[in-house]
């Protein structure tokens, strides 16, 4: 649905900047249907690559394309549903006659519009501010009508730049339902986000870009399987042994309920095991503990800006 | 077409909403008073005067439109990224150019009209009767402010507001002085009043590349005389018709030109 071809970005300098070189050679693919969550520290040019991906943008070299086809031909962008970064709109429009603007600007028939603004302005909890002018909407609301102006004309694609930025938890609550909608309607979603708590919950999978670098483009799952080789070992107590004399044996473990839980690195798990067995502990579960999303991607952001000043 | 529409729709109601407007439709109203109070003192002439002055006033509070909207037409929607939303759905980037002039274009029709119809109002008095002529001399004003706003649009393409302004202040300018200039380069009738040293520099000048660049100087301007009927009106002259088309088709032609430029530098423009 959506391929990004080696895309490089420089923003170009004048008299008193130097030159921003923002994405150093992207390439990956968005299956259609699929929900894909894109992130990265501030600053690593997801923003960048979205515009780009919009038309806003032209790429240094590299292309994107939308269902085969260029972002700067009218009927691409057509398919598309777009929530700018920053929710800057008419503030001197009121909510519907904003939506009104966008409605014919995607050649929607004013029926169809009519029709959509109530829906989207009901479920977005907006219906009392409809004609308040955008001037004299709060932040939040901002990105509430930003939304429903992405999804009005009902796109294939979704580009979210950070949809859940400015929201209350119900507002958040109410996108993560939207997207799974979107999910299963079928539609194809990318979108950028810090919160990372949020892309585990809905994404199929994660992009990850550092300093203009895609750095992993992976299902959660397999991402959080990158994060170690440290394995959880739950041992626990028997007539032989209580779990006092286990954690004197090994101190450096913490007490889950009755037991006893240990980390251990795979190479000594088979020692370890063997001796408990022989000191009559039993053996509760060994498991490869999922190191929370947000953890797994600091430290790949780390490791890629340790490597070199690249990236 | 429907998006060129909604386009120049919201510019035009955009422009409305501005109390800027207002203010200007207001002030030339009250201008157009205090002529006809001059108009008192100065026995016989009234209705001349507040002709002249009338039509003085109506170019000048256009030319003030433009200078404050127009010349930020572009450069305004990008600095507040406004334009992006626009920018993302199925439109082309002419639609947003050529519909933002349009819009400029209607609401000057707007102002024109609305001055207009004040001016002859403030006439009725004094015992001039709403005339042809001064229908066609204030046609001649809204012909130049379309000019002046394809200029505005143009430099609001390429520069920040304020840069914008004084550029098109620049080029109304010579607009104005350009038939002189043209003399002077066609070593006219005036060429004949020089002292011999001159007449040499301007010898030099007619066949030296300084010329050349003028020339061109020249038909990049917009030639506000080409469209100017005044003094056909204050001399109670009728306009020939051939040039009252002339003249439309010459403004609507150096309109559609620079609009034409406007749109393909916004074209290959990034707007972030
Ligand atoms: N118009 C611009 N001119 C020059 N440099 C720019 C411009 N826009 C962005 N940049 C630079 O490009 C890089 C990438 O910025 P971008 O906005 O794409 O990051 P981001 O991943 O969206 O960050 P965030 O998470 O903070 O939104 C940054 O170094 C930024 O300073
Ligand atoms: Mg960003």
């Amino acid at each position: 649905m959506v391929t990004f071809e080696d895309v490089k970005k420089t923003y170009p300098g004048g008299l008193e900047r130097r030159a921003v070189r923002a994405l150093n050679g992207i390439t990956f693919t968005v299956e259609p249907g699929e929900v894909v969550a894109y992130v990265g520290p501030n600053g690593a040019g997801k923003t960048t690559s979205i515009n780009i991906l919009l038309g806003l943008l032209r790429p240094s070299s590299g292309r994107v394309t939308v269902g085969g086809h260029l972002p700067t031909e009218a009927s691409t962008r057509a398919r598309i549903g777009y929530l700018p970064e920053r929710p800057y709109f008419y503030e001197q429009l009121s909510a519907v006659e904003f939506l009104r603007l966008c409605g014919k600007l995607s050649g929607l028939e004013a029926r169809r519009i009519a029709q959509r603004t109530d829906e989207l302005l009901d479920r977005l909890a907006l219906s009392e501010a409809r004609h308040r002018r955008l001037r004299h909407f709060s932040r939040g609301m901002l990105q509430r009508i930003g939304l429903a102006q992405a999804l009005l004309h009902d796109p294939d694609l979704l580009v979210l730049d950070e949809p859940m930025s400015g929201l209350d938890p119900i507002g958040r609550q109410l996108v993560r339902e939207m997207l799974g909608e979107a999910k299963t309607r079928g539609k194809t979603v990318l979108y950028s986000s810090h919160i990372l708590a949020d892309a585990e919950l809905v994404a199929d999978r994660a992009a990850v870009l550092v300093g203009g670098e895609l750095k992993a483009l992976a299902s959660l799952g397999e991402l959080r399987a990158v994060s170690g080789d440290r394995l959880e070992l739950v041992l626990g107590p028997t007539p032989r042994v209580t779990r006092e004399e286990i954690a004197q044996r090994w101190p450096e473990g913490r007490a889950v309920g009755n037991d006893w839980a240990l980390s251990v690195d795979e190479g000594s798990l088979q020692l370890i095991i063997t001796q408990a067995i022989s000191r009559g502990a039993r053996i509760v579960q060994v498991l490869r503990p999922q190191a929370p999303l947000e953890e797994t991607l600091i430290r790949l952001m780390r490791q890629s800006t340790e490597k070199g000043g690249n990236a | 077409m429907n998006a060129l529409r909604a386009i120049a729709v919201h510019c035009f109601t955009d422009i409305l909403r501005s109390r800027i407007l207002y203010s200007i439709v207001a002030y030339a109203a009250v201008v157009m008073l205090v002529a006809v109070l001059a108009g008192e003192w100065t026995l016989g002439e009234e209705v001349r005067l507040v002709t002249d002055l009338g039509l003085g006033a109506m170019l000048l509070f256009g030319l003030l439109l433009v200078l404050t909207r127009g010349a930020e037409t572009i450069s305004r929607e990008v600095e507040r990224k406004t334009v992006r939303v626009m920018l993302a759905r199925p439109i082309e980037r002419w639609h947003f150019v050529v519909g933002s002039y349009l819009g400029m274009a209607m609401v000057l029709l707007l102002l024109v009209a609305a001055l207009l119809a004040v001016l002859v109002v403030a006439l009725l008095p004094m015992g001039g009767s709403p005339s042809w002529t001064l229908a066609v001399a204030s046609w001649g004003v809204f012909l130049e402010l379309l000019m002046v706003a394809a200029v505005a649009l143009l430099a609001s393409n390429l520069s920040s507001p304020v840069l914008a302004t004084l550029l098109t202040l620049l080029v109304v300018f010579a607009g104005h002085l350009a038939t002189g200039l043209r003399a002077w380069m066609d070593g006219g009738a005036d060429i004949e009043h020089l002292s011999p040293a001159e007449r040499e520099l301007a010898a030099a000048y007619q066949a030296g590349p300084l010329n050349v660049g003028l020339r061109l100087g020249y038909y990049v301007l917009p030639i506000v005389a080409h469209v100017n009927f005044k003094t056909e009106v204050a001399n109670a002259l009728p306009v020939p018709v051939m040039r009252l088309i002339l003249g439309t088709a010459y403004a609507l032609v150096y309109s559609g030109i620079m609009v034409l430029v406007a749109t393909a530098v916004f074209r290959r423009r990034d707007v972030s």
